[in-house]
């Protein structure tokens, strides 16, 4: 199971993502994201439980303003 | 009380809306888009929910670019003040409401200049013609009122947008009478700005309003807390939250939300079609009375939203309001905040008074309001 999540710039993005890659048959929810507050501050990130590559895909396909990735354990 | 004020404000709000705000304040009362437990995170996904059903009633493809505001005079505002309008022209109608009339006021300081078109009540064509003759190089933006809030006239939104569209100029609506009460598809109206108030044709509570922004706006009127890239002092570049500082109005939004469904189920064309017959009716009772002065033509479906003015000879619209008050029914006289509109109609010195209708309001209603105008026409001749 992919552990990584995608970093989004807003809790409008995450939902918007989310819904989408459900849509799509994507296991998907939000988190807020942990890690570096200095760089990006307090972020929502969508966690797939699945082909996350492809889910970033589809995120950026629609417009959807990605930061990045981080994987789960680096909070 | 027989209500029929609802180009103010939308009475009774439907059961729905009711439940919903109520059921928000039991089961989300969370900060939407500011923490990570699951009950902000439901009550981000509440407002969000709100502006896809937005973006699916109008017909816009960006959700993420409908930001809520406070009402429509917010909306309206963020528009004029966030476009950093200086030395340009800005054109307008003769039926203005104060929501645009007194920011463009402001804007003179600037160096803007305000040009005003006229409208033609039974010639779309012309007032189409009117706005093309005074947009020019100089010319800005154009923003209008979709519908009069005074007598109900609906504007060619269709085709000042392409006229804007075709010139270089960006076009905002201001459509307080019209979100909800008319279909409004903004995949076909070229508007770059729409303003919208959630609590008249919408039937969402007081307090909520919406701006679709389809193009982009250099400024904000509130900076702040968004949720977002907290460690900078910048405001965020993101739609909606660059917008929407400071915590949202959560119970207002997801009765907003209901409202949407609610107008949605019925059905906003037949909304319109029976709030107009029932207005109809009401112009054709107030022509065959003996000393009320009417001053439109005859309001027909494709031209006009339910609202109309008149006054009654001898009597003060604000003593005929009165008088209808102390019958039993609320209608608002005066200037109803565009006296622009009503210099055009001619009642600039003594107003007129305002029957606006709603989805529950019955027939039987507008019988026996007619016999109430009747009477005191009567008793003041």
């Amino acid at each position: 199971m992919n552990q990584e999540r995608i970093l989004v710039s807003s809790v409008t993005y995450a939902i918007k993502g989310r819904d989408l890659l459900r849509s799509m048959g994507f296991k998907a929810y939000i988190e807020r994201s942990k890690g570096q507050l200095e760089h990006s501050g307090c972020g929502y990130s969508i966690y797939v439980s699945d082909d996350v590559e492809r889910a970033e895909q589809i995120l950026r396909d629609h417009h959807i303003k990605v930061l990045g990735r981080r994987g789960r354990d680096e909070g | 009380m027989i209500y029929f004020d609802n180009a103010a404000t939308s009475s009774p709000k439907p059961k729905e809306v009711k439940e919903a705000v109520a059921g928000a304040l039991q089961r989300l009362s969370a900060n939407p888009g500011r923490s990570g437990h699951e009950l902000s995170i439901a009550a981000s996904d509440a407002v969000y929910q709100c502006r896809a059903a937005l973006a699916d009633m109008f017909r816009f493809p960006a959700p993420e670019r409908i930001v809520f505001t406070l009402n429509c005079t917010h909306s309206i505002n963020t528009v004029l003040k966030g476009l950093r309008l200086k030395n340009c022209k800005i054109v307008t109608s003769s039926l203005e409401h104060n929501a645009v009339m007194r920011p463009l006021e402001k804007l003179k300081k600037n160096g803007c200049t305000i040009a005003v078109a006229e409208v033609f009540f039974d010639d779309p064509e012309a007032t189409v013609r009117s706005f093309a003759r005074l947009i020019d190089d100089n010319t800005r933006l154009v923003i209008c009122t979709h519908a009069s809030n005074v007598c109900g006239v609906v504007l060619p939104i269709e085709q000042i947008g392409r006229l804007c569209k075709d010139r270089g100029v960006l076009f905002a609506v201001d459509a307080a009478q019209s979100a909800g009460v008319i279909p409004i598809d903004c995949s076909a109206v070229p508007i770059d700005f729409l303003c919208i108030p959630g609590h008249k044709g919408l039937y969402g509570p007081m307090g909520t309003g919406v701006l679709f922004c389809k193009s982009d706006l250099p400024d904000t009127l509130t900076e702040g807390g968004t949720g977002n890239f907290s460690a900078s002092f910048v405001q965020p570049e993101d739609y909606p939250e660059r917008f929407e500082s400071g915590t949202v109005n959560l119970p207002g939004i997801v009765g907003l939300k209901a409202g949407v469904d609610f107008v949605q189920k019925k059905g906003v064309e037949r909304i319109h079609q029976y709030e107009m017959q029932l207005l109809q009716t009401t112009y054709r009772g107030l022509k065959q009375t003996r000393g009320v002065t009417l001053y439109t033509p005859y309001p027909d479906t494709e031209r006009y939203v339910p609202v109309l003015c008149f006054n009654v000879a001898g009597l003060h619209s604000s003593q005929t309001a009165e008088l209808l008050n102390k019958a039993g029914y609320a209608l608002r006289a005066g200037l109803h905040c565009a006296p622009t509109a009503h210099r055009r109609m001619g009642t600039l010195s003594y107003g007129a008074v305002r029957m606006s209708p709603s989805i529950f309001n019955h027939p039987k209603e507008i019988y026996s309001f007619l016999q109430s105008v009747k009477r005191i026409a009567k008793s003041a001749s």
